[in-house]
């Protein structure tokens, strides 16, 4: 090699460490502020996952300097020069010189052996430490419990306030799953079609959504404020649009909040645009989404007005499982109840903002009164939402094109929805 | 003795075989073998483990392009938030082509490649134990490639390829929610290749353990012999498992079978459980190999055997078996239970050792070596170095609380790319230009190796690296697009361009084959000797490129590294000293007289015939049903096929002429008893093919 | 077929002692016995996933049909040791006697198996019925064509032993063929056990 090569590939060579580093260090100077970061914790559960593993990246990166330390040593030490194409009459070293012929030695084998093994077996300690208590929910049997459930793309929140999940929810909401901060929050975590994993980093790691099973799960925010989450088991076309936030609240708000969720909507004045709107979503609409105390059975062909009892014909196998019940339009069964569409901050699996210019910012329980309706958004969504979130409508997953809607009756049904809060 | 001047064009020039007395009758007249090993022909009908190992080299190389030009899709839908470079399906198409192709088309085949050339050679034998189902492994596994590379062309653009992840969850993989006709090719494809990974697996197991040379105990083999038997081994017991999921999975998709049925009680988790029961041993099954070709170049650059020997081998040998007690660290998250997770989280973290032991002994290996940094020297060190930073991920997310965090998001995708790249496909790269030489007869240009090795390793860091952070910082795998106020975008930028460096890093690599072969053939071969690195296994021993009898005498192997040490000895000071040169220690592949088993047309035609089968199932029975006889005919023709044909003329010779071993023109083996091993499985081997067709 | 290639296997010197074939078959077996592992599970774990209504083992099932068809099985793998024997004792008639009563003993295993679907198919359990229908009959039915396979190649043994192409060289063959058969054989017993046999 010549010399300039030679310089030229230790450069590189340096260049590679130097870069690698420089990465992870930026990286994680840069990480902290990102919303679905799970570096920075701002709940029970994520943050004693945090501690957990905090310092075992510091013995990773031990490990990793220690390592590639060495491979740079040994390289600078004890690399020789020779002939470049092999040709010489050494091959392609210089001579025939050759170091000693060490065939190994028990001892330093024995010894790097056993000493990642203990290293290992400590943290594994930690781990299981860790691992139960985590599974320890701070909560009494007769705490509110949500069942979350997954379904191609979006989430539907049903809360049980009384913590029994076998009766009927209270209420139900779709998407942003509010809770008051500062207390664990069971979640019961279940799916109508395929696995979907439910997952808010800064609060808690992820648990999978699985048909015909039911699992628990807790989260916990100290601090009111919202939360990103985006589904993270592979479930499909839009798996990549079918996204969550969780919202904290204070207690009171929650409970103002709660309230709320819990009227059921009115009709709409006669003679305005959202009573044609009504009209509209009554024909286009209600036969895959809810509005309590407007939709009823009718709408939705005669199916029944909530989903029955578990689908329990199966005994434990399929406790859990919602079945295919409220509309035979969508395989999944089910479509996001729109009670109180206004009061939530994002729709469409959450890939849209509601409100313009809101954020993460604005007070959650005002969105309705001072934000500013994202309009474009929301009419391109109900003409053509495969346009705006890939759906499969025709093997009825997703929401269907309504382009026979004339701009009236587009601003009609936002007109109604803007009813909603 | 000096080498031959030999080409690989013309083989026959050197290995023709004298007509032997004619023999005996013809069992039935219909049936006769292809003659001659020259022309593209030969290639289709060849049984020659080192043919058809270039193949699966070849075929594996293609491939490569083609899961690389996929990787690059990715990249560029991913490169900007909102991308919008190719849809969502489209999107999903591809990444599970990706990934598919990855694994099961290009690092497993790539190992094949070696282990088909280099296994034989390595333990001394004259061929595997079934040449010719060896040739139908090849042919098998590319009919399922094809088939499976098909789907996206058929119908349209990716509209048919497998969209479900190479994972390919139920019940997302189930006709409701994948309408295509793209898990079908997913299933019947990988069960295709399956088959052919099994086949091949009994044969190397079974050259390995019965055909290895006169002294070559367990403890003599090289320690890549050892990584490919338990890699063979995996399969073995791997594939089944595999088999019975997509059998599972293609009853409900095409007969209305209830196993993945929600609906009707399934458990989704079956097919979890099942894939990683497979998917766990299949990681190493891509990374032994790779480990086990560092291990033969590290020690030939470091001008000292490989240290701890013994530690290595049983090293990988505790990998192969720990590997099947970790299969549920894939589902910390699919509720299998808090004790089924702390116990696959404790089992996983200690498969770290083994493979921590290897790294150290590595680096025991080089410690006071005189180190040669060649092509296959970088690749083999950049193996140890990247490998170090997948495996460190990994004990990150054996830990299983937070792999709750990290699990589906980009680190893991980072974590297995620096396993699965940094460490099977650098172990796999450092190969070729290792044994280049031994296969061809020609080196590949060192300027351009090391070029192209930079070049690969700087786009590898830049596109895995910030992966990590994207990862931790919350971006998800598998998504087809990402908002732009969620913070993804810088770090995604980076890892498109490092892709395209990779891209050219490929594409330079390619040049310099190309450019070496083209130097070589203009050259008039100036042919490398059978040693050109000065390396130390049996595979070594006999010309550049191998004869097609591979050795010309049995050799009796008194140690490890036995060609190595009759090369050199030792003076009284200890100080190793040069007591032959490799030319004098090496057969020069002039013994004609070695009986090699005849080519034969049906490995092929039962490939062609498991091809239609699949299509057939795909699309429509009566198709599967002509393949299904092609298949069954071809069984029987390979059955009653000749073991030689007599009107062969020049490539028959009489069993008793040869197979005694008379003609040791190297002076240093005993009897050659190789020649009639491989003839004696030609017939031999039809009852296992019945068995297995 | 050359039979001279095949006197040079049997006086080849292996690594391990044992012929290329049989330790092929050996470690062919291995394989399967994780093909079927992961098909017993399977079935083991979808068996009782029905609803209280649906048609479940105990509704089917003929316990001393298949106890009888069972025996029969078991049997062949007698024969198929007195073919063995008979190969290597030179006897080729012998051997072929017993070749063919192994398949006739296999095959009627296989028809009873036929017979069994077939009744159970109209008492209203169908492949597609429920999970314990696709359990089952994919269980079964991948064994039942390993039986048949397994006919196949003995019946192909019986044709070249007419021909003359079976002698007492080739009683490996013979031998390696058995070893399928009674690995088959096993597997029956394993599945009559857990499917049959286990409560419900």
């Amino acid at each position: 090699m010549s010399r300039r090569l030679k310089v030229l590939v230790w450069l590189s060579s340096l260049l590679v460490i130097a870069g690698t580093i420089a990465l992870i260090v930026v990286g994680i100077v840069v990480t902290d502020d990102h919303p679905l970061s799970t570096l920075s914790p701002v709940g029970r559960q994520g943050r004693d996952i945090a501690r957990l593993i905090n310092p075992i990246f510091i013995v990773a990166g031990v490990v990793f300097f220690l390592v590639q330390g060495a491979v740079l040593a040994l390289w600078w030490r004890y690399r020789v020069g020779g002939s470049e194409t092999g040709d010489g009459e050494h091959g392609y070293y210089e001579d025939d010189e050759f170091p000693d012929q060490t065939h190994g030695n028990d001892r330093l084998e024995i010894a790097w052996t056993i000493v990642p093994t203990i290293l290992l077996a400590v943290i594994s300690v930690f781990t299981l430490v860790a691992l139960f208590a985590l599974d320890d929910v701070d909560a009494s049997d007769e705490d509110m419990v949500v069942t979350v459930i997954g379904q191609q793309w979006w989430w539907e929140y049903q809360y049980h306030l009384d913590g029994d999940t076998t009766t009927a929810p209270d209420f139900v909401t779709a998407n942003e799953l509010v809770i008051p901060a500062g207390v664990d929050v069971a979640l019961d975590i279940k799916s109508r079609d395929v696995i979907h994993s439910f997952w808010i980093p800064k609060l808690n790691g992820k648990r999978d959504a699985v048909p015909g099973r039911s699992h628990d799960w807790v989260i916990q925010a100290d601090n009111p404020g919202r939360y990103r989450g985006q589904c993270t088991e592979f479930c499909g076309l839009s798996h990549g649009y079918m996204k969550m936030v969780a919202v904290a609240l204070t207690p009171s708000e929650f409970a103002q909040w709660r309230d709320n969720q819990m009227t059921p909507a009115s009709a709409p004045a006669e003679g305005t645009a959202a009573a044609a709107g009504w009209e509209v979503f009554s024909q286009q609409c209600a036969s895959c989404h809810a509005v309590n105390g407007l939709t009823s059975a009718a709408n939705r062909g005669g199916a029944a007005e909530s989903p029955p009892d578990d689908w329990d014909i199966y005994g434990e196998f399929n406790g859990g499982y919602a079945g295919p019940v409220i509309t035979d339009e969508l395989i999944a069964g089910a479509a996001p109840n729109l009670t109180h569409l206004m009061t939530r901050g994002t729709f469409a699996g959450s890939i849209f903002d509601l409100y313009l210019g809101a954020g993460d910012h604005i007070p959650y329980l005002e969105l309705a009164n001072r934000g500013t309706l994202n309009r474009g958004d929301l009419e391109a969504w109900i003409s053509n939402a495969p346009e705006r979130k890939p759906a499969d409508a025709d093997g009825l997953r997703g929401m269907p094109a309504r382009t026979g809607l004339s701009p009236d009756d587009i601003d009609n049904v936002v007109a109604f929805l803007s009813t909603l809060d | 003795m000096t080498v031959t001047d030999r080409t690989i064009t013309a083989p026959e020039e050197t290995l023709a075989l004298p007509a032997g007395p004619a023999v005996a009758h013809r069992p039935l007249g219909v049936f006769t073998r292809p003659q001659g090993s020259e022309g593209w022909r030969s290639w289709l009908f060849t049984v020659d483990h080192k043919r058809i190992g270039i193949m699966y080299g070849a075929a594996a190389m293609f491939f490569f392009l083609v899961g690389g030009a996929e990787a690059l899709f990715i990249r560029l839908q991913l490169a900007t938030p909102n991308g919008s470079v190719i849809g969502a399906g489209t999107y999903n198409g591809v990444f599970t082509m990706h990934g598919v192709t990855m694994v099961f088309l290009v690092i497993m085949p790539m190992a094949a490649a070696f282990a088909n050339y280099l296994l034989p050679l390595q333990v001394g034998a004259r061929d595997v134990a079934f040449p010719r189902l060896n040739a139908f492994s090849f042919w098998c596994f590319l009919a399922g490639g094809l088939l499976l590379v098909s789907s996206i062309f058929i119908g349209g653009w990716f509209q048919n390829a497998p969209d479900g992840g190479w994972f390919n969850y139920a019940p997302n993989s189930g006709l409701p929610f994948s309408p295509s006709k793209g898990i079908d090719f997913y299933a019947v494809g990988l069960q295709i290749t399956g088959i052919a990974s099994l086949v091949s697996s009994i044969n190397l197991i079974v050259t390995v353990l019965n055909m290895r040379t006169k002294g070559m105990s367990f403890f003599r083999m090289p320690v890549l012999t050892w990584m490919l038997l338990i890699t063979q081994f995996l399969l073995l017991f791997a594939i089944p498992v595999i088999t019975v999921a997509l059998f599972l999975l293609m009853f409900d998709r095409l007969w209305d079978a209830n196993f993945f049925n929600v609906a009707a009680g399934a458990d989704p988790l079956l097919w979890q459980h099942l894939f990683w029961i497979f998917g766990h041993p299949e990681v190493y099954i891509l990374i032994l190999p790779a480990f086990g070709i560092v291990s033969e170049i590290i020690p030939t650059f470091s001008r000292k055997p490989l240290f701890g020997y013994h530690f290595m081998v049983a090293s990988g040998i505790a990998i192969g078996f720990m590997g099947w007690g970790v299969w549920a660290h894939h589902m910390f998250t699919s509720g299998i239970g808090p004790l089924a997770v702390a116990a696959f989280s404790v089992s996983t973290m200690f498969i770290a050792v083994p493979t921590g032991v290897k790294i150290l002994n590595w680096l025991a290996t080089m410690y006071r070596g005189r180190l040669r940094f060649t092509t296959p020297m970088l690749y083999a060190v950049g193996v140890v170095s990247m490998f170090t930073i997948g495996g460190l991920s990994g004990v990150t997310h054996a830990i299983a609380p937070s792999d709750t965090q990290q699990t589906d998001t980009y680190y893991i995708v980072a974590h297995f790319h620096y396993v699965i790249f940094g460490g099977a496909l650098l172990g796999l790269f450092g190969g070729f230009y290792f044994w280049w030489p031994k296969a061809f007869g020609y080196k590949l240009s060192e300027a351009w190796g090391k070029a192209s090795f930079w070049v690969m390793l700087v786009g590898f860091n830049f596109t895995f690296g910030p992966m990590h952070i994207l990862g931790l910082q919350g971006m998800s795998r598998r998504i087809s697009t990402y908002r732009a106020d969620e913070g993804f975008a810088l770090w995604n930028m980076v890892a498109t361009i490092g892709s395209f460096v990779i891209a050219v890093g490929v594409a330079m690599f390619l040049w310099n084959v190309y450019a070496s072969t083209r130097k070589w053939q203009r050259a008039g071969r100036p042919d490398v000797g059978p040693d050109p690195w000065d390396a130390r296994g049996l595979e070594w021993m006999t010309a550049s490129p191998v004869p097609e009898h591979n050795f010309d005498s049995e050799i009796e192997v008194e140690r490890l590294d036995e060609f190595w040490h009759r090369k050199y000895g030792v003076d009284e000071n200890h100080r190793v000293v040069k007591t032959a040169t490799a030319e004098e220690v090496a057969h020069d592949g002039s013994n004609t007289k070695v009986h090699l088993p005849s080519p034969s047309y049906w490995p092929i035609v039962l490939g062609g015939g498991i091809l239609l089968v699949g299509y057939g199932l795909i699309y429509n029975l009566w198709l599967a049903a002509a393949g299904l006889v092609l298949l069954v005919g071809a069984i029987y023709g390979w059955i009653l096929e000749p073991a030689d044909d007599p009107d062969a003329a020049g490539h028959h010779d009489d069993h008793h002429d040869d197979g005694d071993g008379h003609g040791d023109p190297s002076g240093n083996g005993g009897p050659d008893g190789n020649g009639e091993s491989a003839s004696a499985a030609a017939p031999a081997d039809t009852e296992e093919a019945a068995t297995v067709g | 077929m050359a039979d001279e290639a095949t006197t040079h296997a049997e006086e080849h010197h292996t690594s391990t002692g044992i012929s290329n074939e049989k330790l092929a078959m050996w470690v062919f077996l291995g394989s399967e016995c994780l093909l079927f592992g992961g098909l017993i599970s399977t079935y083991m774990f979808n068996k009782g996933r029905i609803g209280p209504n649906d048609i479940g083992p105990d509704d089917v099932f003929d316990i001393p049909f298949t106890s009888v068809s069972s025996f029969v099985l078991l049997m062949s793998s007698l024969t198929m040791v007195f073919a063995v024997s008979a190969i290597a004792r030179g006897d080729l008639r012998g051997n072929r006697i017993w070749l063919a009563t192994t398949a006739a003993l296999g095959a009627t295993f296989v028809a009873g198996q036929v017979y069994e679907f077939t009744a159970f198919y109209s008492e209203g359990l169908g492949f597609t019925t429920n999970l314990f229908g696709s359990a089952f009959y994919a269980l079964t039915g991948f064994h039942g064509a390993h039986v048949t396979i397994g006919i196949i190649m003995l019946m192909s043994l019986y044709v070249m032993s007419m021909r003359g192409n079976l002698g007492p060289e080739r009683a490996e063959t013979v031998e390696i063929i058995g070893l399928y058969w009674h690995f088959v054989d096993i597997v029956w017993i394993v599945i009559f056990t857990i499917v049959y046999l286990f409560p419900q």
